[in-house]
């Protein structure tokens, strides 16, 4: 997919580990780490609001657009 | 009554299934013990080449029961929207609308047979098949659609489950 996931990238920056950010935002690790390694389909409003949120981003800080 | 997994509706189809099959493949291996073994050598060539195109949808049949008895087995475990279910299914039109090919030219030939001054039996064992032939090719075309629908079923499961 041309969308790439840098949520990896952001937590390196928050010096947050992926286990705090998903107490903060509510959703399982093994999700987390599917929306890490870019195997997520689609991400709903409401979980990349409350990523937007815990790391105090805005959504292109955690999505990137690369053609393909 | 519960149609998916244990003590349901596919547990009883895969043992009637599993029953079926054994009993297909018993009335296989019996059918040619007794063709070779009574083979006096048909005076009709065309009866030679019905009694061969009978033997092999008989053989694409239990192939047939072979995937349905996977689906089932499926079911019974509830792994409904799985891809080795769509390939079983595959598998299974594709062997339906063979039969069905399959015995459309058996019925042409049946027509062509005479059963010494029976002649009528040709005609009624044409029909037949005939009937057989159409009931493979709707069931084939069924599966065929049927197939398609359940692999976006599985591809939307996957969208659904990969959505964070």
């Amino acid at each position: 997919m041309a969308i790439i996931v840098n949520l990896d990238v952001m937590l390196a920056k928050r010096k947050m580990s992926s286990l705090e950010l998903s107490e903060k935002i509510g959703i399982t690790q093994a999700n987390l780490s599917v929306l890490k390694t870019n195997k997520g389909k689609a991400i709903r409003f409401s979980t990349l609001n409350a990523i937007c949120e815990a790391l105090d981003c805005t959504p292109g800080d955690i999505l990137e657009y690369k053609k393909m | 009554m519960k149609v998916l997994g244990r003590d349901s509706l596919s547990s009883i189809i895969s043992i009637f299934l599993t029953i079926l099959l054994i009993i297909c493949i018993g009335i296989l291996i019996g059918g040619a013990i007794f063709i070779a073994n009574n083979w006096t050598g048909l005076t009709e060539s065309n009866l030679n080449i019905i009694l061969c195109g009978v033997y092999i949808s008989g053989i694409l049949s239990l192939i047939m029961i072979i995937e349905f008895l996977g689906i089932f087995k499926m079911l019974k475990n509830e792994k409904v929207f799985e891809m080795d279910n769509a390939k079983r299914l595959k598998v299974s039109y594709i062997i339906s609308l063979i039969i069905g090919v399959l015995y459309s030219i058996i019925s042409i030939m049946l027509f062509n047979v005479r059963f010494g001054n029976m002649e009528i039996l040709s005609y009624v064992l044409g029909f037949f098949s005939i009937i057989i032939s159409m009931v493979f090719l709707v069931f084939g075309i069924g599966l065929v659609v049927l197939t398609e629908i359940y692999k976006k079923a599985i591809i939307y499961k996957e969208e659904n489950e990969l959505t964070i």
